[in-house]
């Protein structure tokens, strides 16, 4: 404070906000991710949840449509649909709240009527050893009405529930009637998208969407389908590739770690970099180049090529730093045993950096596992599971693509959740590679 | 035990060698490290050969005319490279500055603890696979650009054709609601590319030696005023081929692209709101159905031409980068 220059205050205030500044970048940037993650996991997600409730959907539907009516710029032409559609939503409300009273009722009444008659078989019991008093009698009598109007309540649901199920079904075809007659609103929109592919995702491969569904009750778990296809596409071309990488990388990497450094190391060095540097359309560009053109074919073998090509830098640049981190000590030890060096290098040297090249040999796995472009040219894709790498195959991020571009909002709805598994694989695997090697250098 | 005492001949050494099998083996390592190289050799070779005929064809001055059309042998890619210089330079103009805030907290003002899960978070970022990018940017980001940036901005700005405000004014040929556009895709590649600058501006930044920091507050400046100054000037060069190799990025990524930028292959609008294609773009949409021999070799051509400003980009900033981080302590995981 004693030698404050003339403009202090202005740069004091300066360097607060670019403090600031600092501290609103880093949090612009962890805005996209959470967006990111968070809409692929909860749109991808709802298409995992099983609702049990299966009137779930036409709500969902039907409150599509009224809000779609309600939002449109057309009143005049729109205004008695709404209204219809307004008073079936809200009787479609009512018998749908009633049947599911009714059917928790029908559950729930077996139950307290067993209770009642074993209380009403006791005071029975009782008044035949201990004589008959007037308030055991009373009690009886009682229990007797109770079940009584029980048995009653259970036979009126049994009536009205048939009657319920007709009156929803002519509701609804009312509303789907509505909807066809509303201009421009395809059953499409209102298909409860999102609610029923639980577990066949995991099972099934691709179906045909139905570009234009006739009623929404039609559209089914039968006409969604899954990816199985894609993950067993996926999962086989990227296994494929790291058992071509995973050679190549780790030899490459015992070179220019454990031999001293020439200008030959400096080379492979670059051209790691120009590997991992160079746009992965090109590797792509490549492999159609070499495999696809001469093959004639489209197959997941060329996937397989031009992903080990992306694979093979980073586990070369892995591998090298992990062997350099193994102390120089341990080779002499080993080299003062009498081994030769190919032999320590085996045996000593990468099972004491193995944490480290398995992380490696992760990263790259996941890196190919989230390509697109190369596998756009070379793999094609399919709508059916393949276990032959020969033919075309599908694989899970060109589903991601297919499935976004697709107008239907059932596809869509597809990519979202292939979306979910693909960046659960993905950063499962950073994170499990972030703890070893955190683990590994300290 | 004799012959150990012996000197050994040169041609007896190789043999034993041999016969430990080190030399082997020193041979097979090498054999793979020069495979490494061969790949490399191998895509510059067949992006080379595939683009022959191309070349014969048109030479490189196709890449400057307009008018894409391969089904009447019209061939003019400057959409394509228009595209890609525009929406890499928007992603610049975007994650640069952004990027080196983000590095500059976390290498001189962030708490200690708190370092190490925010880069893992800025670093996920560079996990998540562009094909997410895409389809986010589709189904989330265009629906809420459209409603709060493309359509305040080009009705304020209408019909303008003076240069700067043209770059904003309202599409002629897809209306501004369909979101596509070669301003979205900057700004997804900028989303894309951020983590790529912010790390190695933390890393360039983290070994400027402390005499810098510490002979600026010794005269009197503020933390910032240090950064700026100190730090910051130091670091200038690695920092520069941090923003390069992110342009790299920008320049070759392909799904994102392919997603939202619209795919207008045939001219160039004046706008940025309005679609266009990018040449990673062009080469992955068309390729794989290409209808001619010539329509393939073009395509390559493109590829090839990509292949190379990205190599001497990249080749540019990892010298920087490399130049820079020989710093005392420097390990920087460029």
């Amino acid at each position: 404070m004693i030698n404050q220059s003339p403009n202090y205050l202005r740069r004091r205030v300066f360097d607060l906000f670019m403090r600031g500044m600092t501290i609103v970048a880093t949090l612009l940037a962890l805005v996209p991710l959470f967006l990111i993650i968070g809409y692929v996991f909860i749109r991808g997600g709802s298409g995992l949840i099983y609702f049990p409730d299966e009137y779930a959907r036409y709500e969902i539907g039907v409150e599509k449509l009224v809000t779609m009516l309600s939002d449109r710029q057309d009143p005049q032409y729109d205004r008695d649909l709404f209204t219809q559609a307004r008073n079936d939503q809200s009787s479609l409300e009512t018998n749908l709240s009633t049947t599911r009273r009714y059917q928790e009722r029908t559950k729930a009444i077996p139950g307290e009527l067993k209770d009642l008659r074993a209380s009403l078989n006791d005071v029975s019991e009782r008044i035949e050893n201990r004589g008959a008093t007037p308030e055991r009698e009373a009690e009886q009598a009682q229990l007797a009405s109770q079940i009584a109007t029980l048995e009653n309540e259970q036979a009126t649901i049994k009536a009205e529930l048939p009657q319920l199920a007709s009156e929803r079904t002519t509701l609804i075809s009312d509303i789907d009637e509505l909807a066809r007659s509303a201009r421009g609103v395809s059953l499409d929109d209102l298909g409860s998208v999102g609610l029923r592919h639980y577990f066949p995702f995991f099972t099934e491969s691709a179906k045909p969407a139905p570009v234009m569904a006739t009623s929404i009750q039609q559209i089914s778990i039968t006409q969604v389908g899954g990816v199985f296809h894609g993950i067993v596409g996926t999962f086989l071309i990227v296994g494929a590739s790291l058992l071509i990488a995973l050679p190549i990388g780790i030899l490459a990497g015992v070179f220019l770690s454990e031999y001293p450094s020439t200008q030959l190391s400096t080379f492979i060095r670059f051209s790691t970099d120009v590997l991992s540097a160079a746009p992965s359309i090109i590797v792509g560009v490549t492999a159609y180049v070499l495999v696809v053109q001469r093959t004639k074919e489209f197959s997941g073998l060329a996937g397989s090529v031009a992903l080990s090509v992306l694979m093979v830098p980073v586990i070369t640049r892995t591998t090298e730093e992990m062997l350099k981190l193994v102390p120089t000590t341990v080779r002499e030890a080993a080299f003062g045993l009498g081994s030769p060096k190919w032999w320590l290098t085996l045996t000593v040297v990468i099972p004491a950096a193995m944490s480290g090249i398995v992380t490696g040999a992760l990263l790259a796995f996941a890196r190919a596992a989230g390509e697109t472009a190369p596998l756009l040219l070379t793999i094609l894709g399919k709508n059916q599971v393949t276990w032959n790498l020969l033919e075309p195959m599908a694989a899970l991020p060109l589903i991601t693509y297919k499935y976004t571009e697709n107008p239907s909002p059932i596809q869509n709805d597809l990519a979202w959740t292939s979306a979910l598994v693909l960046t659960m694989l993905v950063l499962l695997v950073n994170i499990m590679a972030r703890w070893v090697t955190r683990k590994r250098t300290r | 035990m004799a012959s150990q005492a012996e000197p050994l001949s040169g041609l007896k050494t190789f043999q034993r060698r041999i016969e430990h099998g080190d030399l082997p083996f020193r041979y097979l390592t090498m054999f793979f490290g020069l495979l490494v190289i061969l790949l490399v050799v191998a895509i510059g070779w067949v992006v080379w050969d595939g683009s022959a005929e191309a070349r014969a064809e048109f030479g490189f001055g196709f890449l400057f005319q307009e008018g894409w059309n391969p089904v009447n042998n019209n061939y003019g890619a400057w959409p394509a490279i228009y595209g890609t210089l525009a929406s890499s330079g928007i992603a610049l103009l975007i994650a640069g500055p952004l990027g080196v805030l983000i590095g500059v907290f976390l290498s001189e003002l962030c708490p200690f603890s708190l370092r190490m899960p925010l880069s893992f978070l800025v670093e996920l970022l560079a996990a998540i696979p562009s094909v997410i990018y895409g389809m986010w940017g589709i189904f989330v980001f265009i629906p809420f650009f459209v409603k709060y940036i493309a359509i305040p901005i080009t009705d304020l700005v209408g019909n303008a054709t003076t240069f700067p405000l043209s770059l904003l004014s309202a599409p002629q040929t897809a209306p501004v609601t369909s979101g596509r556009g070669i301003m979205i895709a900057g700004i997804i590649l900028a989303i894309m590319i951020l983590p790529t600058i912010a790390a190695i501006s933390r890393d360039v930044l983290v070994v400027v030696p402390n005499h810098q920091r510490e002979a600026l507050l010794a005269v009197g400046a503020t933390r910032w005023e240090m950064i700026w100054k100190g730090v910051i000037s130091y670091a200038r060069a690695g920092i520069v081929g941090g923003m390069m190799l992110g342009l790299g990025r920008a320049l070759g990524e392909t799904m994102a692209a392919l997603m939202v930028i619209g795919s207008l292959k045939k001219t160039v609008e004046s706008s940025l709101f309005a679609p266009g294609i990018s040449a990673a773009a062009l080469v992955a949409s068309e390729l794989p159905n290409a209808d001619s021999s010539l329509h393939a070799s073009t395509l390559i051509l493109i590829a090839l031409v990509l292949f190379g400003i990205t190599l001497l980009l990249n080749a540019a900033a990892r010298l920087l980068v490399w130049h820079v981080s020989r710093g005392p302590g420097g390990n920087v995981r460029a």
